[in-house]
C-alpha cells in the first residue's frame, strides 16, 4: 500500500537530477515488483510509470509486455486507458503478446462504451500487424456504421492502416468507404477525405471515380481543413484526366482569389502546379501569373514560412514557367545568403534553373562566398553549424559545376574564368570533391582550344603548389585534382612557355612519370631548333637528373607507376646513351662534318611524334562504334578455319550474337549504312540473304549436312536447350523438301547476317555535309553566342566514315538535362521506406466478385474458439514435429526388424484365420503368431541347439527362444500386449504398459505403468550385477522416480520392476519413453564388463483407451450425432491381399479385430462389410470409427463371384475424435500396424 | 501525413513522442536525438521548415516547448503547423494556461489529447469543441472508476 505513484515517481526523478540514473534502477526494481501484482491498481499503476519512465531513452520495457496487455483487459476505464497507452508507446511490430490482443481488441471494439471503442481503436492504430489486420479487418467494416460518428471517424483512420498492413481489405472494404463520403457528420467526411488522399498518392487511378463526389465536397464544404484535403487528392488525379483540370480551375481559381487562409491558398497553388492545370486550360499563362503574383506576396512576407513554401512552390513551376519565375529574382537571389539552410537549399532550386550568361559569375560568386570561411566575424557567428557541414558544402559545389557546365557549358563566357574557378574550388572545397573537380578540368582542358594555355599555367601553380601535396591524405584536400593537372600539362605541354622540368614535385602519382616525358619530349625537341653544345650539355643534364629521379619511383608499391617508372628510365637512358655516343662521334669527325653537330640526335626528333603526333580532341561517346570495317576485311570470315570442336562450342555463342545484332545493335545504324545501297528494308534485306545463300552454296552439301549434324548433336547434350531430337532426327531422315525446308529454318547457317562490305558506302560522300547540317542544327537548338573560344560541344571526334545516328543524339540529349547533383539527396537512405506497393496494388476499377469474403467468415469468433484454434495450431505443429522425429526413429526400427528373417508378409489367409484366435490376440506383433505356425519347427531346432550344448548365435534364433517361451506366461489382455524392448546377448527385456490409477478428476495428466521384465540370459552364465532403469523425464513425460535399481541377475534368473510415469504432454503419435540400462557382468572374478543399453519405446494410443463397458449402437448413433464431441477426423484406408471368397470373412475376423485393438476400441456393431467402433480414452476423449469394407472398380465382379480378380480391395478407416493429435496418433497406429502385416 | 510528433524542452528534454508511423527502434532513437540537436540550433527567425533526408519536420517553440512534426513530402507544411497550434489550442484549454509541468505530470493526459486529435498521422477532428467534449468524458471516466474504487474500498 505504500507504492509510489506516478506523481511521487516523476517527482523523484526530477529531484534526483544528479544521479538520475541511479535513481531510475531503484524504481525500476520497484516496478518490476509491483507488476506482478494481484491487485489490478497497483499493476496498472505500475505499468503507467514504466510509461513514463520509457519515454526517457535506453529504457526497454519490452519484458512488461504481457502486464501491459493484462491491463489493458482490465475492465475498468482508466486502468484499460493505461495499459494501451503503454501498448501504444512500447509493442513493435515483432513484440510476441501481440497476438494475444485479437480477442482483447475484438472484445473492446464491440464494447457498449464509445469511449472504450474509442481506445481500442487508437490502440490498435499503433499496434498493427498484418496477423491483426486480417483478423479485424471485418469487424472494423461493420462498425463503419456504428451510431456514433466518434467512432465512425475513428474507424475510418484506423483502416488505412489496416489496408498498409492487409492491401485485401481495401478491395473488400472500399464500397463501405466511399459510402461514408456522404456522411452526416462533418468530421467522418473529413477522415474519409484524409485516407482516400493518403491512398490516392500511392495508386491515383483507383479514385477517379470519386471525383464527382469529391468536387462536390469541394463547391459546398467550408471546412479549410477538409478542402485542402480535397484539393491536394485533386492534384494527385487531375494528371490522370485533363477534363478534370478543366472544371476545377473555376472553384481554385475562386479559393486562390478569396481565401484568406495561407496554408489553403498554399495548398491551390501548389494543386495547380502539380496537377498540370497549367499546360491544360486556356488561359493559363493569366493563371500563371495569378499564381507567381500570390507567391511573391508569400516571398515578401516576413513570415519565413510563408517564403519557404513560396519557393518551393516556384521551383515546381520553375520547368514551366521561368519567365515568371525569373521577374522575383532579386528575392530568390537574396534568399541564397539567407541564414536559414531551409531557405538557402529551395533558393538553390530556384538559382539553378534561373542562371544565364549575364548572372553566372554574380551567382557563381555568390555561392562561392558560402563556401569560404568567412572573414566578417559577424558573419560567422551567426552561421549556424548546418552551413558548414560537408553535404552542403558538397551541394553547392555541385550546383556550381552544374550550372556551369549544363548545356555543354552553354552559360560560360570566359572558359578562363572557369578554370580559375575550378582551381579555387580546388582550394576552398573542403570537401572530397576532387574526381569531379578532375573531370571538370579536364573536360574543359580538351574541350576548348582557346582555354588550353591558360589551364596549363594554373595547372601548374597547382602542381608547384606544396600545400596540396602535405595535405594529400585527407580526402578533403582534394589532391585528385594534381592528377588532372598533371595530365593537363604534359598533354598540352607546347602551350608551355617554360618546360620547368625541375619543378615537377616528385613524389607524384603514375601520370606524373608519364607527363615528364611528355614534357620532356617536347621540351628536347624544342631544343633542337637551335641545336648546339650548350643545349646539348644541358639536355644531357637534365636526363641523367630525371632518370634518377625516376628511378626512386621503380621501387614504387603501386604496379601502375612502378611499369611506368620503369618504362620512363628506360626511355631516358637510351636517349641518355645515345646523347652520350652522339658526343663522341660529333668530337671524332668534327673536322670533316661540322654540320653534323648542329643537328640533333634523331632520337629526340623521335620522340616528340611519339606523343605529339595528333592533337587530343573529345571523342565521341559511340565514336567506338561507329568504326567503320575497312575494306578488305570480312569479319565473318574465318581467319583460321576452325577445328571442328572448337567450332562446336563457340559458334553457338556467335549465332546468338548475330542475331542479336541484326535486330537490335545493328538496327539503327545499319539501315542508315544502307539506306543509300539499296531500295527498301526488304529488299535489302534480300539482297543479303541471297548473298549469304551464294556464299553458302560455296560448300558442298557434305560439310553443310555434317555440320548440321554435329550441332544437333551438340544441343543434344547441352542441358540449356530445350531438346527437339526426336524431330530433328527425323526430319532428317525424311529427305522430301518440306521437310528440308523447316530444317533450313532452324539452321542457323541460314540466319541472315549483317555483313560489312566496303562497296555499299556510297553515302560517303555526303558525309561531310550531313555532319555539318547536323551541327548546324544543334547550334540552333542551344542558339549559342558567338563566342571565341571554339567548344566541342555536342559532338566528340568520330571515326573517319562514321556517321550520326538520331538515337545517339537523344541520349546526349537527355545526359545532359539531367542535373549532376540531383544524385546527391537521394542517396539518404530511405527511413519512410514502407512497402506501399501491398495497398498501390490493389486494383478497386472491378466490382467484388462473389468469391471475395472477408477472411474471417464468422462475424465474431467467441474468445474460447479462439483460444481452442490458436492451441490448435500450437499442437499442430507440435505434432508435426513429433511425426519427423518418429519417422527417423521408425526408419530405424523398420531397418533393424528387416533384418529379421522370414517373419514379415503375412498373408490374411484362411490359414491365419484358423489359428488359435488366443494366439492371434495375444500378439499385437505378427512375430509371435507366426512363431506359432512354426513352433514345431523351432522346438525341434532348439533341442538340436541344446543338445549341442552350444550358445546360439545368431540373435535371431534366441530372440526367437525367449519370446516362445515366455510366450506360454502372457496373460492375454487387450490392452495389455508383451513386448520385447531389450534383446541381447546378455539380457532381455519385456515389457507392458497398462493404465494407472485412473481417477475421474479432470485436468490431471493420465498415469502410465509400465512392467518389465527383465531375465539374464547372459551367454556364459554370468551373473549381471547393478542393474538399473534409469528413464529420462522429458516435456511430455514425466516419471516420479526415474531410477530403479534392481541389484544382482543370476543366470536364467527373471525379475519384474514395475514403474509409473504421468504423460504431460498432449496425447498423440509419437510419445516415446526414453532410458537406458546398466549392469555389469561378472565374467570372472576379475573381469568386469560394463554395458549401457539405451532404450526407448513409444506409447501406443491403445493404452489410453479405457476398458468401457460396451454400448449399444443406438447409443453409438446418438453420440456421434453430437458432431462438437467429434471435432477432428481423421482416416486411413488398407489394401488387403486376400482371395475373393474369403475377403468378407478375414475382414470381420481379423481386419476389424487389429483396428479395434490397435485404436483400443471395441466393436460396437457389426455388419456386412462394416463395422463401427467406439472408445473412450483416459483423458475423456471419445472415439468413433467406421471402417467399410470397398472393392474398388471390380464390385460388380465380387458379386458375380468371379474370382481371383478383386486385386484392389481395401478397408477404409474413418474416426472421429475429439482430440486432433489423438485421432492422428491412432491413424498412424493402424497404418503403420498394416505396413507390418 | 504526419509521422511523428515529439514534444521537448528548451533543454533537449523529451517530454512526448508519438510515432504514427513504423519506424525501427534505432531510427526512432537517432531521429530524436539528431532532430532535438538540429531544431534546438535554429534562431527564432528562421522558418519552421526543416528537411530532414526524406522527410521534412515541421516545428514550433511555443514558450519552453518545442513541438516538431515530421512529415512526409506530399504534406502541406502550413496544414501541419496549424494542427501543432491546434494541439497546443487543446492541451491549453485542457489544461487551462498549459505549462511544461502539466505536460510532464499528466503525460497521459497529454497523450490522450494527441490521440483524440490526430489518429493514425491524420487529423481526425477538425472541431475544437467536439475534441474538447470528449477529453472532458474520458477525464470523468477516470474520476469515476477512482470514486468508484473508494467506494468499494471503504465498504470491504
Amino acid at each position: 500500500m505504500f507504492e509510489k505513484s506516478l506523481t511521487d515517481l516523476i517527482r523523484g526523478i526530477r529531484a534526483n537530477k544528479k544521479n538520475e540514473q541511479k535513481y531510475i534502477a531503484a524504481c525500476l526494481q520497484e516496478i518490476h515488483q509491483e507488476i506482478k501484482s494481484n491487485d489490478p491498481d497497483i499493476k496498472a499503476q505500475a505499468v503507467s510509470k514504466l510509461t513514463y519512465v520509457r519515454g526517457i531513452p535506453s529504457y526497454d520495457m519490452s519484458w512488461a509486455s504481457f502486464h501491459v496487455v493484462e491491463v489493458m483487459s482490465s475492465p475498468k476505464y482508466s486502468q484499460k486507458l493505461t495499459g494501451y497507452l503503454a501498448a501504444t508507446q512500447s509493442f513493435r511490430q515483432d513484440t510476441d503478446v501481440l497476438m494475444l490482443t485479437t480477442n482483447l481488441l475484438k472484445k473492446d471494439l464491440a464494447s457498449g462504451n464509445h469511449l472504450e471503442v474509442g481506445i481500442a481503436l487508437n490502440g490498435l492504430s499503433h499496434i498493427v500487424t498484418p496477423d491483426l489486420a486480417r483478423d479485424l479487418c471485418q469487424d472494423l467494416v461493420s462498425m463503419l456504421s456504428h451510431s456514433r460518428p466518434y467512432v465512425r471517424k475513428k474507424v475510418v483512420l484506423v483502416l488505412y492502416k489496416l489496408f498498409l498492413k492487409f492491401p485485401e481489405a481495401l478491395r473488400l472494404s472500399f464500397p463501405r468507404l466511399k459510402e461514408r463520403l456522404d456522411d452526416s457528420d462533418p468530421s467522418v467526411v473529413c477522415a474519409v477525405v484524409n485516407v482516400i488522399c493518403e491512398l490516392a498518392r500511392k495508386n491515383p487511378k483507383n479514385y477517379l471515380s470519386l471525383a464527382p463526389q469529391l468536387f462536390k465536397l469541394l463547391n459546398t464544404s467550408s471546412n479549410n481543413w477538409m478542402l485542402i484535403k480535397i484539393i491536394k487528392l485533386f492534384g494527385a488525379l487531375t494528371p490522370l484526366e485533363p477534363r478534370l483540370a478543366k472544371k476545377l480551375l473555376p472553384p481554385i481559381t475562386q479559393q486562390i482569389q478569396t481565401t484568406s487562409a495561407m496554408s489553403l491558398l498554399y495548398e491551390c497553388i501548389h494543386t495547380v502546379i502539380i496537377g498540370e492545370m497549367l499546360t491544360s486550360g486556356g488561359n493559363s499563362d493569366a493563371l500563371a501569373a495569378m499564381c507567381v503574383s500570390k507567391l511573391k506576396i508569400f516571398l515578401e512576407d516576413p513570415d519565413q514560412n510563408l517564403k519557404y513554401v513560396g519557393l518551393l512552390a516556384l521551383s515546381k513551376i520553375l520547368p514551366t514557367y521561368p519567365k515568371l519565375v525569373a521577374e522575383n529574382r532579386d528575392i530568390i537571389l537574396k534568399c541564397i545568403d539567407d541564414h536559414d539552410i531551409s531557405i538557402r537549399l529551395r533558393a538553390l532550386d530556384l538559382v539553378v534553373g534561373m542562371v544565364n550568361k549575364k548572372n553566372l559569375t554574380d551567382i557563381v560568386k555568390r555561392l562561392m562566398s558560402h563556401l569560404l570561411p568567412s572573414n566578417n566575424n559577424n558573419e560567422s557567428s551567426t552561421l549556424p553549424s548546418t552551413l558548414l557541414e560537408p553535404a552542403y558544402r558538397a551541394d553547392i559545389i555541385n550546383r556550381i559545376i552544374f550550372i556551369c557546365s549544363q548545356n555543354s557549358y552553354s552559360n560560360i563566357v570566359s572558359f578562363e574564368w572557369y578554370i580559375a574557378v575550378l582551381v579555387d574550388l580546388t582550394y576552398v572545397a573542403g570537401v572530397d570533391v576532387g574526381e569531379l573537380l578532375t573531370t571538370q578540368i579536364m573536360d574543359v582542358g580538351v574541350r576548348v582550344k582557346s582555354v588550353r594555355q591558360y589551364s596549363v599555367k594554373a595547372m601548374q601553380r597547382l602542381l608547384s603548389d606544396s600545400s596540396l601535396l602535405e595535405n594529400c591524405q585527407f580526402p578533403e584536400s582534394n589532391s585528385e585534382v594534381l592528377y588532372a593537372a598533371a595530365w593537363i600539362t604534359g598533354e598540352f605541354c607546347r602551350l608551355y612557355s617554360y618546360p620547368g622540368v625541375t619543378k615537377l614535385p616528385h613524389n607524384v602519382q603514375a601520370v606524373y612519370i608519364q607527363s615528364i616525358l611528355k614534357v620532356y619530349a617536347y621540351w628536347a625537341n624544342s631544343l633542337t631548333y637551335n641545336w648546339d653544345e650548350d643545349s646539348k650539355q644541358e639536355l644531357l643534364r637534365f636526363t641523367e637528373m630525371i632518370k634518377d629521379k625516376i628511378s626512386t619511383f621503380c621501387s614504387s608499391t603501386d604496379l601502375e607507376v612502378q611499369e611506368r617508372a620503369y618504362n620512363a628510365r628506360e626511355i631516358f637512358s637510351i636517349i641518355h646513351q645515345n646523347l652520350s655516343t652522339t658526343h663522341e662521334t660529333t668530337f671524332d669527325v668534327e673536322n670533316n662534318i661540322y654540320s653534323s653537330t648542329n643537328k640533333s640526335p634523331s632520337i629526340i626528333s623521335e620522340l616528340y611524334p611519339l606523343f605529339f603526333s595528333y592533337e587530343l580532341n573529345p571523342v565521341a561517346p559511340k565514336a567506338q562504334k561507329k568504326v567503320p570495317v575497312p575494306e578488305g576485311l570480312d569479319l565473318d570470315a574465318w581467319i583460321n578455319e576452325p577445328l571442328p570442336e572448337s567450332e562446336n562450342s563457340e559458334s553457338e555463342e556467335e549465332e546468338e550474337s548475330y542475331g542479336y545484332g541484326y535486330t537490335q545493335k545493328f538496327g539503327g545504324s545499319g539501315d542508315l549504312i544502307f539506306s543509300s545501297g539499296s531500295g527498301t528494308a526488304i529488299g535489302r534485306r534480300r539482297d543479303r540473304k541471297s548473298s549469304k545463300k551464294g556464299y553458302n552454296s560455296e560448300e558442298d552439301e557434305e560439310t553443310k549436312e555434317k555440320r548440321r549434324r554435329e550441332r544437333n548433336e551438340r544441343i543434344k547434350n547441352d542441358p540449356f536447350y530445350i531438346s527437339s531430337t526426336g524431330n530433328d532426327l527425323s526430319k532428317h531422315s525424311k529427305s522430301d523438301g518440306l521437310s528440308k525446308r523447316v530444317t533450313e529454318e532452324i539452321d542457323v547457317d541460314s540466319i541472315p547476317v549483317v555483313r560489312l562490305t566496303m562497296d555499299e558506302f556510297i553515302f560517303k560522300t555526303d558525309k561531310k555535309t550531313s555532319k555539318k547540317s547536323k551541327a548546324s542544327k544543334k547550334e540552333k537548338r542551344h542558339s549559342p553566342p558567338p563566342v571565341p573560344p571554339v567548344i566541342y560541344t555536342d559532338i566528340g571526334e568520330m571515326p573517319e566514315n562514321a556517321t550520326l545516328s538520331d538515337e545517339e543524339k537523344d541520349s546526349t540529349k537527355t545526359g545532359n538535362n539531367k542535373p549532376i547533383w540531383n544524385s546527391i539527396p537521394s542517396q539518404s537512405s530511405g527511413i519512410l521506406d514502407v512497402d506501399f506497393s501491398g495497398v498501390s496494388n490493389v486494383d478497386l476499377s472491378t466490382p467484388l466478385g462473389a468469391d471475395e469474403k472477408f477472411p474471417s467468415m464468422a462475424v465474431y469468433l467467441a474468445p474460447e474458439e479462439v483460444r481452442r484454434r490458436e492451441e490448435e495450431r500450437v499442437r499442430r505443429r507440435f505434432t508435426e514435429r513429433r511425426i519427423k522425429q518418429t519417422q527417423e526413429s521408425t526408419s530405424r526400427v523398420k531397418k533393424s526388424k528387416s533384418e529379421k528373417p522370414k517373419s514379415k508378409a503375412l498373408e490374411i489367409t484362411p490359414n491365419t484365420k484358423n489359428t488359435e484366435n488366443k494366439g492371434e490376440q495375444s500378439s499385437k506383433s505378427k512375430k509371435v503368431s507366426k512363431k506359432k505356425r512354426t513352433e514345431e519347427t523351432e522346438d525341434r531346432k532348439k533341442k538340436g541347439k541344446k543338445d549341442k550344448g552350444k550358445k546360439p548365435k545368431k540373435k535371431n534364433s534366441i530372440s526367437e527362444n525367449a519370446t516362445l517361451e515366455n510366450h506360454d506366461n502372457v496373460v492375454v489382455d487387450e490392452a495389455a500386449s508383451i513386448k520385447t524392448l531389450v534383446d541381447s546377448d546378455d539380457i532381455q527385456v519385456l515389457y507392458t504398459l497398462s493404465l494407472g490409477s485412473f481417477t475421474e478428476a479432470k485436468n490431471e495428466p493420465p498415469a502410465m505403468i509400465a512392467d518389465f521384465t527383465v531375465r539374464n540370459k547372459c551367454s556364459h552364465k554370468h551373473p549381471l550385477s547393478k542393474l538399473t532403469f534409469t528413464f529420462e523425464s522429458t516435456s511430455d513425460i514425466q516419471f516420479d522416480k526415474g531410477l530403479i535399481e534392481i541389484g544382482e541377475l543370476q543366470h536364467d534368473e527373471q525379475k519384474s520392476v514395475t514403474i509409473e510415469f504421468k504423460v504431460l504432454g498432449i496425447v498423440g503419435a509419437g510419445l516415446t519413453v526414453s532410458g537406458n540400462i546398466a549392469y555389469e557382468i561378472q565374467s570372472d572374478e576379475e573381469t568386469k564388463t560394463n554395458a549401457d543399453i539405451p532404450i526407448r519405446f513409444e506409447l501406443p494410443m491403445a493404452v489410453f483407451m479405457l476398458n468401457i463397458p460396451k454400448i449399444t449402437p443406438e447409443e453409438f448413433k446418438s453420440c456421434v450425432t453430437k458432431t462438437a464431441d467429434f471435432p477432428f477426423t481423421g482416416s486411413t484406408s488398407i489394401r488387403l491381399n486376400a482371395s475373393i471368397n474369403l475377403i468378407e470373412q478375414s475382414f470381420q475376423n481379423d481386419v476389424t479385430r487389429l483396428i479395434s485393438m490397435a485404436t483400443g476400441t471395441h466393436i460396437v456393431e457389426q455388419v456386412q462389410g462394416a463395422i463401427t467402433m467406439y472408445g473412450k480414452s483416459v483423458q475423456g476423449y471419445q472415439v468413433a470409427g467406421l471402417a467399410k469394407l470397398t472393392v474398388e472398380k471390380n464390385i460388380m465382379l465380387v458379386e458375380n463371384e468371379i474370382p481371383g480378380s478383386a486385386q484392389n480391395t481395401s478397408v477404409r478407416i474413418e474416426l472421429k475424435c475429439t482430440d486432433q493429435a489423438f485421432v492422428d496418433g491412432l491413424i498412424r497406429e493402424i497404418d503403420y500396424l498394416f505396413k507390418e502385416l | 501525413m504526419i509521422l511523428y510528433l515529439f514534444v521537448f524542452s528548451r533543454h533537449g528534454k523529451i517530454r512526448l513522442k508519438k510515432w504514427f508511423h513504423f519506424f525501427s527502434d534505432k531510427e526512432k532513437a537517432s531521429l530524436t536525438t539528431d532532430l532535438t540537436t538540429l531544431i534546438l540550433s535554429r534562431k527564432r527567425a528562421m522558418c519552421n521548415v526543416l528537411e530532414h533526408g526524406e522527410h521534412k519536420v515541421i516545428y514550433k517553440r511555443y514558450a519552453s516547448l518545442y513541438f516538431a512534426a515530421g512529415i512526409d513530402c506530399e504534406e502541406n507544411e502550413l496544414y501541419v503547423l496549424e494542427v501543432i497550434h491546434r494541439y497546443v489550442q487543446l492541451l491549453d484549454e485542457f489544461f487551462g494556461n498549459v505549462c511544461e509541468l502539466d505536460i510532464i505530470y499528466n503525460f497521459d493526459k497529454a497523450y490522450y489529447v494527441l490521440d483524440e486529435l490526430v489518429l493514425a498521422g491524420e487529423l481526425q477532428e477538425p472541431g475544437k469543441k467536439s475534441v474538447i467534449k470528449h477529453i472532458n468524458a474520458f477525464e470523468n471516466a477516470c474520476q469515476l472508476d477512482i470514486v468508484t474504487r473508494n467506494v468499494e474500498n471503504s465498504i470491504v
